[in-house]
């Protein structure tokens, strides 16, 4: 049949088929050779360091068993909802698509079915009413064995009890704090222990509705606060200056919506939103009055740069997919009885396990059609020291078991949670010996050595760890033990150093070289110009002292200077990662600041009557970065024998410093233009603003020229490329 | 004189009087100019004549002799349709296709899997625009009367030729496609002389699948399917379980040279260009054995695309890639391309072996394609030999960025120099006794992630030069030590040293350079804090090995037992770029087949030169040319659609080449993975320093992140004790069967009788029969 093959081809090039025969030879699914780690893992096991870059560690958790309903016995699952694990660790699994829940043991053998929730009416044929559970997504067992289910697209949450029969119904809530316009799609609840019912809805930015046994909302719990962000300050601001149409054009910016919730045994109830704009404190833990009380460090604690434990909770490293973040999008967690967190990411299928002082501890799972990732990860639960997911698209069960090194990471947090950093050390130290990027390790075994006395050995690992605090401590008691027991040894030897560097300051002042410096017609000496700065920068002025070769010399020896204090400043007080110094923008800072300045000095003098040449102000600007130079030279020595308690003295010193140099540049200015002392403020002033429209000229120019270097290097590289 | 030479000829004597007005003065720096200028252009004419090329020739594609077995009893041939059937000799019929009957009554098939149904071949093409579009050759080839097959009988070969109208009838535009079957006792051999395919102006052939129903098994038939994915899985025909999705995957993984956005999964690749069909008594063996680099494996089973369980070959004839412009922006587009040459393999070619009775199971398979390797490359089978040796994978040094006088300076640092290699080698001696295979990585000036090397060095931060002769001489010493120095030709790290990333890098269809990127494990995004690197050309890489290779013979001087190759035992790409720069620059275009045909040829000649070879990741085409394989796959992807995963390519290796586990201090539990080692007869390997782990913290070797080797002495030793014997007697000796027993118990039925049994749940094993200790 010649004809039939046209339409064949119309229906083909539209089906879905298409892609499904063969295209799918093009989409690659595991990945391109690389690297030799020995993958026998379906999923990517990785943590992350200090600085909230990804490191690989050994897997934490792997897969025991994916669990299909079918195979089991039960029927396989359509379109499960929720799972819980109650008290006496039996599953239970909201098969919403067939309306029903199925309860397992904890070896995952068949207790019960609960085949529907029976209204008690009768259906025409004699069959009992059911309700229907389609899209419900929310189960939660109580003690006494009572089922709370949230049906969202029905807007009710139903109690049933263990057999099946509808207690009640809530539909949403009434009373007079609920909302106008409330939209009741509940997707997770739990009852408290004086009755009352907690649901998390979808759409309710307010917090978690607290519903009274009458159906009647108490409140909002845990109620999110806005996150005061730069955006959210300059949205408020042109809220007041816009009229309301245009306020209705705005972005709203709304307190984030919960996802999931969880109680412990405690009362306390745990809970995660989906996402936060500044991808913040998306894990909570309530306590009875609402307050978020899950620890993280103090933002004093935290140095610049550090990314961990500061309430940035699951993927660190985010990506852009069509210019919109791809982040972490917790959809449910679930806390054990030893206060681990489990929360599951929705966006990329994966489990985070956190313990209650926001300590990162593993991270598992992923997305795709291996054992264990997921395709729509919907609910984790934990059942003894494993873990579960449900997957609502697979209708999979998916049980992860804690490897040894997942398990050492547990038992040692444990012990090092409550203080037993002894206890904790060998456990730390089997942790190190399955990865030495466990960060979180070295800091324990540091605390450990530290009570033991081993303060080199505490101040190695603390270092390793990047916990400055430990370090400090340690470092602190290193130094005390040996200033006492080797203080004759460190005084002869800072009393030699001391003398040979006089009588080598001496044999140089009589020197012939010195003596030729001192005579050379026109010199500035340094120290001449530090403390006599008056008699030195009139003598700049009318005698020509001073060479513009020296001035640059001074300007490098900063340059020089502030390489050497970012490269090498002690661990406690350099906040600077090596690897991203660079080089040649330091200098440009440097010798650029200095250029303008002068420049823009220049120009405000000729407007201002000022006496100086251009020589003179470089010769000034460059002698007043004396006393800097020597204090960035100081402080660099000083960082490494001073703790972080002392690190004032070491900012006092930098500050006196920038006070002489302050000083010597005004004295400067004011000898070489001849102004009074409150006309040289003001031409200092003048100046600052010259520096800032210079710079703003220097911006200009650089991003047209930017913009032209950048076509003109992508035509190069497109010519390169075509070659 | 053209108007064009004129004003050329003005223009330098402008030049010239510039130069010559320029004040006597300046007459140093005008020199200098000239001097400078004149030794850049021999230093561009120098460059040029001195460059590495390539001029050897590779390995010929050996022909394929047939096998011994008698599996088939006839064969029938229908040139209205196509369609052939075999009778195996236990009276098992396998068609290449279900009839229209049974094709019409499948209830799951729609469209394109429909008509593939009836087809013995699937292909793709693109437009102008490259708009791919599907043809089966049962709707477009042969529905209409008016294209007849011109099947010519030859004996017992059959030629055809498919026509593929395509796009609009009207334009009467065809792509030819011949087809050969020869059929004999032990199966069929499918043969698609890729010069022999004829396209038109207007579309392109891009790739086509071959056979896709072959001895598919029926919606009601046991059986399994065996699909090379990593060490081998199994998928079970008419998987009652929901939501499976197909099995597709490139051979030899996927061209790394295609552009790569975003890499979020983990899996394994497949090393091994095969699949098997297994039922109740009739097994066949499908493998690829021309063309097999530019091949896919896909597996279907019942209810995926139809209610039928089968396994194909897609062969790509046109590469495609994409060219995606504002990358990860919100206005990212992507444009598909497609090359313009095909590739340039003279045949595709699948041979299907046909197994019956008690050979129709895993063992079976394995060993057909064993004995198909062994005789194709006429390869020696190991002996079995008493030793057991333990292989080590040093890393010698790391780049890391240190403060040099406060700036921040790239700097070699070591891991393990030459002589702490000799402590740990001896140690691993003393304590295990063992017999060892070393590799040593980093030990090249700059380290790892470094130069592509002119010729043997040594990183002054290991030892230099003076380290290794101390290691060469401690090295003299001992026995039963084989050390194979690991050098890299294929990344090119960085750019000017020992490459021009320009020239010589990897260029895509696109003629962009195919730049590689580290992928962050959290978001899959680009980690552009590592600068990209390059793929060298294959004809450059294999050309710079052929440098190095001339001072290579130091090595073997020294006591090494050869050298260790890095990159190109785990992939495969292609450069399709053409310029007429390339025989400038030293860049030969090749496609993947042909790339892993210069592999081959770089294999044999390192092995004739330093007297042996050691790859990682053992892709099928190394196997003829290697000593040793080592980081072969040990697990599969785990994909939920595959029931078990089998140690097929340990099977199919075994008996054959001496092949090494991935490393076991990485492994999830490493004393399962020594047990593990043993059933699959694969020696166990380490990947050590002699430094503490923490040194490797925050640079590009953090995933070594447990190698310190006073971690694993004690274990090693003890798991070796536990082990000696059975690697003793297994080492070197065939698998002939694998069977999977309640509890975690598997038994391995190795040549000469021996059974072992590994019962991974108590963790012990058991040796039975032959002469077993």
């Amino acid at each position: 049949m010649p004809t039939a093959v046209r339409p064949l081809h119309r229906i083909l090039r539209r089906s879905a088929c298409l892609g499904a025969v063969l295209l799918a030879c093009f989409v690659p699914v595991v990945a391109p050779a690389g690297t030799s780690l020995a993958a026998d893992l379906p999923f990517a096991s990785y943590n992350y360091d200090v600085w909230g870059r990804s490191v690989p560690v050994p897997a934490t958790y792997v897969v025991e068993q994916v669990l299909y309903g079918g195979e089991a016995g039960f029927g396989d699952f359509r379109a499960p909802g929720d799972l819980y694990v109650d008290g006496e660790e039996n599953i239970h699994v909201l098969d919403a698509g067939n309306g029903r829940i199925v309860v397992l043991d904890r070896n995952f053998r068949l207790l019960r079915i609960v085949g529907g929730i029976r209204t008690g009416e009768t259906l025409g044929d004699g069959s009992p009413e059911t309700v229907d559970l389609t899209g419900a997504g929310g189960l939660y067992v109580h003690e006494d064995g009572t089922y709370r289910i949230c049906v969202a697209p029905k807007a009710q949450v139903l109690a049933a009890t263990a057999d099946g029969t509808l207690l009640r119904t809530y539909g949403t809530p009434k009373g007079d704090v609920v909302p106008k316009g409330l939209n009741f799609k509940p997707l997770r609840a739990a009852v408290g222990r004086d009755g009352t019912l907690y649901v998390v809805s979808e759409g309710v930015f307010q917090g978690i509705l607290e519903i009274d046994p009458e159906g009647t909302l108490l409140g909002f719990y845990g109620s999110n606060r806005v996150d005061v962000t730069l955006q959210v300050l300059t949205e408020f601001f042109w809220k007041r200056l816009f009229s309301e149409e245009q306020k209705e054009g705005m972005l709203k910016i709304v307190p984030i919506e919960y996802s999931s919730l969880d109680m412990d045994a405690d009362g306390f109830v745990y809970a995660v939103t989906r996402e936060s704009r500044n991808s913040m404190n998306e894990i909570k833990k309530l306590d009875p009055k609402g307050n978020n009380i899950l620890r993280v460090r103090s933002s004093a604690d935290v140095p610049p740069g550090v990314m961990l434990n500061i309430g940035n909770y699951g993927d660190i490293e985010s990506t852009y997919d069509k210019g919109t973040k791809v982040d972490t999008r917790f959809i449910d967690i679930r806390t054990d009885r030893q206060g681990f967190l489990f929360a599951l990411d929705a966006q990329r299928g994966r489990v985070f396990q956190y313990d209650q002082e926001s300590n990162l501890l593993s991270i598992f799972g992923g997305v795709g059609q291996q054992e264990g990732t997921f395709r729509e990860p919907v609910a984790v639960e934990t059942l003894g020291d494993r873990v579960l997911v449900l997957d609502r698209a697979a209708g999979t069960l998916t049980v992860f078991a804690p490897t040894p090194f997942g398990t050492d990471i547990r038992n040692a947090i444990l012990h090092y949670n409550q203080g037993l950093y002894q206890e904790a050390e060998s456990l730390w130290r089997s942790v190190l010996g399955r990865s030495a990027n466990f960060d979180l390790a070295y800091v324990g075994i540091g605390k450990a050595l530290f009570g033991r006395q081993d303060y080199i050995g505490a101040m190695r690992h603390f270092q390793l760890g990047y916990d400055k605090r430990g370090y400090d401590e340690a470092f602190a008691e290193y130094r005390k033990d040996l200033l006492r027991s080797q203080f004759p040894w460190i005084a002869a030897i800072l009393g030699a150093a001391a003398l040979l560097a006089a009588l080598l300051a001496r044999a140089f002042r009589r020197s012939a070289l010195s003596a030729r410096i001192a005579t050379a017609p026109g010199r500035l000496p340094f120290r001449f110009a530090a403390f006599h700065p008056f008699k030195a920068f009139d003598e700049v002025r009318t005698e020509n002292r001073g060479r513009i070769r020296e001035a640059l010399l001074l300007v490098l020896a900063l340059f020089v200077a502030r390489i050497l204090s970012l490269g090498l400043t002690g661990f406690l007080f350099n906040d600077v990662r090596i690897e991203t110094i660079r080089v040649g923008r330091e200098f440009a800072i440097v010798a650029g600041v200095y250029l303008v300045f002068v420049v823009s000095n220049w120009a405000v003098s000729t407007l201002t009557e000022g006496e100086g040449r251009w020589r003179d102000i470089a010769l000034v600007a460059a002698y007043s970065l004396l006393p800097m130079i020597v204090s960035t030279l100081a402080v660099l020595l000083l960082s490494h024998g001073l703790a972080l308690r002392e690190g004032a003295f070491m900012a006092l010193l930098s500050g006196a410093a920038l006070w002489w140099s302050a000083f010597l540049l005004v004295t400067g200015l004011m000898t070489v233009h001849h102004y009074t002392f409150l006309k040289t403020l003001a031409s200092l002033g003048l100046t600052v603003a010259g520096m800032a429209f210079l710079l703003f000229l220097g911006a200009l120019v650089y991003s047209l020229f930017r913009q032209m270097a950048v076509f003109f290097g992508n035509i190069l590289t497109e010519l390169l490329y075509r070659i | 004189m053209t108007e064009r030479v004129r004003m050329g000829l003005t223009t330098f004597r402008n030049l010239r009087e510039f130069l010559r007005r320029l004040r006597p003065g300046r007459r140093m720096v005008r020199r200098g100019l000239l001097l400078a200028a004149g030794l850049l252009v021999l230093s561009l004419v120098a460059y040029f004549l001195l460059l590495p090329r390539f001029r050897g020739t590779p390995p010929a594609v050996p022909p394929s002799p047939g096998l011994q077995a008698k599996s088939l009893d006839s064969w029938t041939f229908d040139p209205d349709t196509g369609v052939f059937q075999v009778v195996t000799a236990g009276g098992t019929i396998l068609r290449s296709n279900p009839t229209v009957d049974e094709a019409e009554a499948d209830p799951t098939a729609k469209g394109i899997s429909r008509m593939s149904l009836l087809s013995q071949l699937v292909i793709r093409y693109a437009d102008a625009d490259a708009r791919i579009s599907t043809l089966t050759s049962y709707a477009s080839a042969l529905d209409r009367h008016d294209i007849p097959l011109g099947a010519v009988v030859d004996g017992n070969t059959v030629r055809c030729v498919y026509r593929f109208p395509t796009g609009k009838a009207a334009e009467n535009l065809f792509i030819r496609i011949p087809v050969e079957y020869t059929f004999s006792d032990w199966g069929v051999d499918v043969t698609i002389p890729a010069d022999g395919i004829e396209e038109n102006e207007e579309y392109k052939l891009i790739d086509l699948a071959v056979l896709p129903f072959f001895a598919a098994g029926t919606g009601t038939e046991a059986g399994t399917t065996l699909v090379p994915d990593g060490s081998g899985a199994l998928m079970q025909w008419n998987d009652p379980r929901p939501g499976l999705q197909e099995y597709s995957e490139p051979v030899y993984a996927r061209d790394p040279a295609l552009k790569t956005r975003v890499q979020l999964e983990v899996g394994q690749d497949i090393r091994l260009p095969a699949f098997g069909l297994m039922r109740q008594g009739t097994a066949v063996l499908a493998l690829a054995e021309e063309g097999e680099a530019l091949s896919s494996v896909t597996a279907w089973l019942n209810g995926m695309n139809t209610a039928y369980n089968n396994a194909f070959f897609t062969f790509r004839y046109r590469e495609i890639d994409t060219i995606t412009l504002n990358e990860l922006g919100w206005n990212e587009r992507s444009i598909p391309m497609v090359s313009a040459r095909p590739v340039s393999v003279p045949a595709f070619r699948v041979r299907y072996i046909v197994l019956e009775g008690d050979d129709a199971d895993l063992g079976g398979l394995a060993a057909a394609h064993r004995q198909n390797l062994q005789q194709r490359y006429d390869l020696a089978p190991l002996e079995p030999r008493g030793d057991t040796p333990l292989y080590l994978d040093l890393q010698m040094s790391v780049r890391r960025i240190r403060p040099v006088l406060g700036l921040p300076t790239t700097v070699v640092e070591p891991l393990t120099t030459f002589d702490q290699a000799a402590d740990i080698l001896d140690a691993f001696r003393t304590e295990t006794g063992a017999p060892l295979v070393a590799r040593l990585n980093g030990w090249l000036p700059g380290g790892p992630y470094a130069d592509i090397p002119r010729g043997v060095a040594f990183e002054r931060a290991v030892g230099g030069a003076a380290g290794f002769r101390r290691f060469s001489g401690w090295l003299a010493s001992q026995s039963d030590l084989a050390v194979y120095p690991a050098a890299d030709m294929v990344h090119g790290y960085q750019d000017g040293n020992g490459f021009v990333g320009m020239f010589q890098g990897n260029r895509d269809i696109t003629g962009a350079l195919s730049l590689q990127f580290d992928f962050l494990a959290s978001s899959g995004a680009k980690n552009y804090r590592i600068a990209p690197w390059h793929l060298l050309t294959p004809g450059f890489s294999v050309a710079a090995l052929d440098r190095f290779l001339g001072t290579a013979g130091r090595l073997a001087d020294a006591g090494m037992a050869g050298l260790a190759l890095d990159g190109i035992g785990s992939m495969v790409y292609a450069d399709t770029y053409h310029s007429f720069l390339n025989p400038l620059v030293g860049r030969i275009p090749s496609d993947r087949q042909q790339t892993a045909g210069l592999w081959q040829w770089a294999l044999a000649s390192a092995r004739d030169t330093a007297g042996g070879v050691l790859v990682e990741g053992g892709n099928a085409y190394v196997l003829p040319f290697v000593d040793h394989v080592v980081g072969i796959p040990m697990a599969s992807s785990r994909f939920l659609a595959s029931r078990e995963t089998v140690p097929y390519y340990q099977m199919v290796a075994s008996g054959l080449v001496r092949t090494a586990s991935t490393p076991v201090n990485f492994a999830v539990d490493p004393d399962r993975f020594w047990l593990q080692c043993l059933e699959t007869g694969t020696f166990p390997m380490y990947s050590l320093t002699y430094a503490e782990s923490s040194l490797v913290k925050a640079t590009r070797l953090n995933h070594l992140d447990n190698g310190e080797y006073t971690l694993w002495l004690d274990s090693a030793a003890r798991n070796y004790d536990l082990y000696r014997e059975a690697f003793a007697a297994v080492g070197g000796r065939a698998i002939l069967d694998r069977t999977v027993l309640p509890d975690d118990v598997v038994q391995v039925d190795f040549s000469g009788g021996l059974r072992l049994v590994v019962d991974y749940g108590a963790g012990t094993f058991r040796l039975e029969g032959g002469d077993a200790p």
